[in-house]
């Protein structure tokens, strides 16, 4: 019994009016009014659903919140300490002791200890395996597909409107299919006289013979003296499921715990909850479930390794010893790091083989799998050795492959600027490779240049060169142009150029302009051409402010 | 360890306590039940010799091997025998007191704790 144990007189609660008002003759006289507030535990203003209420109709089981109206005062609190786990009493001094049961202890059956039994059968009364929770403006469905391949789908629907988070609503159907997704045990069992058993406590089985194990919760017991001796028949069974319960333990405000304190929701096994707030306003912001596997987490993740790196999923980063700044997210990023430093792996397997190697980045899965430099950048979809894009920091250099045999992978975008002055080092370079030799590895190309070429840039042709030092255009090829072509060559400054002739306007033409002092002879050489050249007719200008004047061929 | 067990019935009248137990022979056996469908106990004690000073309402406390197992009312007394007035005497806990008295419409729970 409880009383008497110091540990719970501190929950004590005590209401003096009972015994004021109630003696054993008093008959009931319908609803009484009280002169004092009826003395409870504070968990004031929520509604309550009692798990036994559940009602099968049509198919489905409702439960919604407790009206108290009418009700008997005992039954009131019978409801209440369902709902919050508390239990009562009254004394021999009429005073109600309504507390937390603090000293719950499981009662030990062996063999040696056991009197009498039922049939220790399972029974599917109240399997279910399928559940679907209707929330405030949504609904979700939950199974156990073991179970249901087993014993078929035996379904139910919880309905609670005050259920507005569908991750709460995760909560009660999961924690109703660990109760009964498969079936339960319950019966009654004789064992010699226990004084201490209270209603809180439980019952563990350990009946190796009968092949029979594990705890439930005692549903009623009867002690029973007589000639034969003292023994205790228990009725035991699984702990009736209350969805709102659990749903009080979801939202269970904990935010008095201290910092270092984990709590263990005691409804939810295998959860692990931090809230603010109180009540249904609270919000989690720390919150496992052990059978989701999911961790949700409100805020920041401050990870500390010794050596301020981060290794996120099972296997990343585990070799490192002295490695640091490293981030390796994935399941086998930087497996093998040991004491390279400064390295990104983002992806499984990313960079799985480094180990002394330094300032990499792998971005993909597989990506850089085979690299044990350094400065290398992978951005992959696999362990290729011609990624998308491969990177030296070190080297400045930049290639795009096409994942399978070659440096090839093409290059969309607008404008390409090349960076520098052209004097020395850098020029801006494009060859169609007819081998896989990588760019730069086999052909140093031309510097101070812009060039275009057909081949590995060692014996074919050039297509396109543009020479810095020699000014030199070089074009391989015809040259077509649908608009008006303009050559100009050491153009003299300040020239007035004459009105183009009128049988020329509208029409395309070749403005070609050379030097005073160049001879008219040389005229043809400078519009050369390789190929065919047609005009339909030439004129020539002379000198500032003179005319245009037609070319005649003899 | 031997069994031990304690009936103390209070005659209301008189306030006056009575005890039977294992020295006096008087029971023939003793029941006491709880669960928690009702939250309330219940019990059942046979006497051999049930006295007649005893009416419904008396208050009984129940012992066993020093260990309060329950506190309540004698809720009936069946007469089985004649001579010497074996008796079964039904309990009722005291608990169910709260059961007697209907809670007012939406009612405020408050309180402090002690």
């Amino acid at each position: 019994m409880v009383e008497g144990n110091a540990s719970l007189l501190n929950e004590q609660w005590t209401t003096d009016w009972i015994g004021y008002f109630l003696s054993p003759y008093d008959e009931p006289e319908g609803p009484c009014e009280l002169d004092e507030p009826l003395s409870t535990h504070p968990g004031l203003g929520y509604p309550y659903v009692n798990g036994n209420l559940i009602q099968e109709a049509t198919g489905s089981y409702l439960v919604g919140p407790y009206d108290f109206d009418s009700l008997l005062f005992g039954e009131t609190l019978k409801r209440l300490s369902e709902f919050d786990g508390y239990s009562f009493y009254v004394d021999k001094d009429s005073e109600l002791h309504y507390f937390k049961p603090s000293n719950t202890e499981v009662i030990e059956v062996t063999e040696s200890n056991i009197y009498d039994y039922s049939p220790f059968t399972k029974s599917d009364t109240d399997l279910t395996n399928y559940v679907i929770v209707k929330g405030k403006g949504f609904t979700i469905e939950y199974s156990s597909a073991s179970s249901i391949n087993k014993y078929g789908r035996q379904m139910k629907v919880l309905e609670n409107p005050l259920i507005i988070d569908s991750d709460d609503a995760y909560e009660m159907a999961s924690s109703y299919l660990r109760t009964y997704s498969e079936p339960v045990l319950n019966g009654t069992v004789t064992i010699l006289g226990n004084e201490n058993i209270d209603l809180h406590d439980g019952i563990n089985f350990d009946l190796p013979n009968l092949e029979v194990s594990g705890t439930y919760d005692i549903k009623s017991y009867t002690h029973k003296v007589d000639k034969e001796g003292f023994y205790t028949t228990i009725d035991y069974g699984v702990r009736q499921y209350d969805p709102m319960k659990d749903l009080q333990n979801i939202k269970t405000n904990v935010s008095q715990v201290s910092e270092s304190t984990s709590v263990a929701s005691p409804g939810i096994e295998g959860s692990v909850i931090y809230k603010s707030g109180n009540g249904y306003g609270g919000s989690s912001i720390f919150h496992f479930n052990e059978n989701t596997r999911k961790l949700q987490l409100t805020g920041r993740l401050d990870l500390r390794d010794s050596y301020q790196s981060i290794y996120i999923t099972n296997e990343a980063g585990d070799d490192a010893s002295t490695a640091s700044y490293n981030v390796a997210l994935g399941y086998l990023a930087l497996r093998n790091i040991t004491t390279g430093d400064n390295n990104t792996a983002l992806g499984y397997r990313a960079g799985a083989y480094t180990t002394t190697g330094s300032d990499n980045v792998f971005i993909g899965s597989w990506a850089g799998r085979y690299e044990t430099g350094s400065n290398k950048l992978y951005i992959a979809k696999s362990d290729t050795s011609y990624p998308l894009i491969y990177g030296e920091f070190d080297n400045d250099v930049v290639k795009l492959g096409n994942h399978s045999d070659a440096w090839n992978a093409s290059l969309y975008c607008g404008n390409i600027y090349s960076v520098g002055d052209f004097s020395s080092s850098r020029g801006l370079y494009a060859q169609w490779i007819s081998s896989s030799t990588p760019l730069g590895d086999a052909a140093s190309p031309p510097v101070k240049s812009i060039q275009f070429n057909y081949d590995d840039g060692l014996s074919g042709s050039t297509n396109f060169l543009w020479d810095k030092d020699y000014n030199d255009l070089t074009i391989s090829g015809n040259i077509y142009h649908s608009g008006n072509f303009y050559m100009r060559a050491n153009q003299i400054s300040g020239i007035a150029i004459p009105p183009y002739p009128s049988s020329i306007a509208n029409k395309h033409y070749v403005d070609y302009r050379i030097p005073t002092d160049t001879q008219p002879s040389k005229l043809a050489g400078a519009i050369w051409s390789s190929g065919n050249t047609e005009f339909s007719q030439l004129y020539y200008c002379t000198s500032n402010g003179g005319s245009w004047k037609p070319v005649t061929f003899g | 360890m031997s069994l031990s067990y304690k009936v103390t019935i209070t005659d209301r009248l008189t306030e006056t306590d009575y005890e039977y137990d294992n020295q006096t022979k008087n029971i023939q056996s003793i029941e006491v039940t709880n669960s928690k469908d009702r939250m309330y106990q219940t019990g059942k004690v046979f006497f051999h010799n049930f006295p007649t000073r005893f009416v419904v309402g008396d208050y009984v406390q129940i012992d066993i091997n020093g260990e309060q197992v329950f506190y309540g009312y004698i809720s009936s007394i069946e007469i089985t025998g004649g001579g010497t007035r074996k008796a079964l005497v039904k309990l009722i806990g005291k608990t169910y007191d709260l059961w007697k008295i209907k809670v007012r419409d939406r009612p405020a729970f408050e309180g402090e704790k002690k």
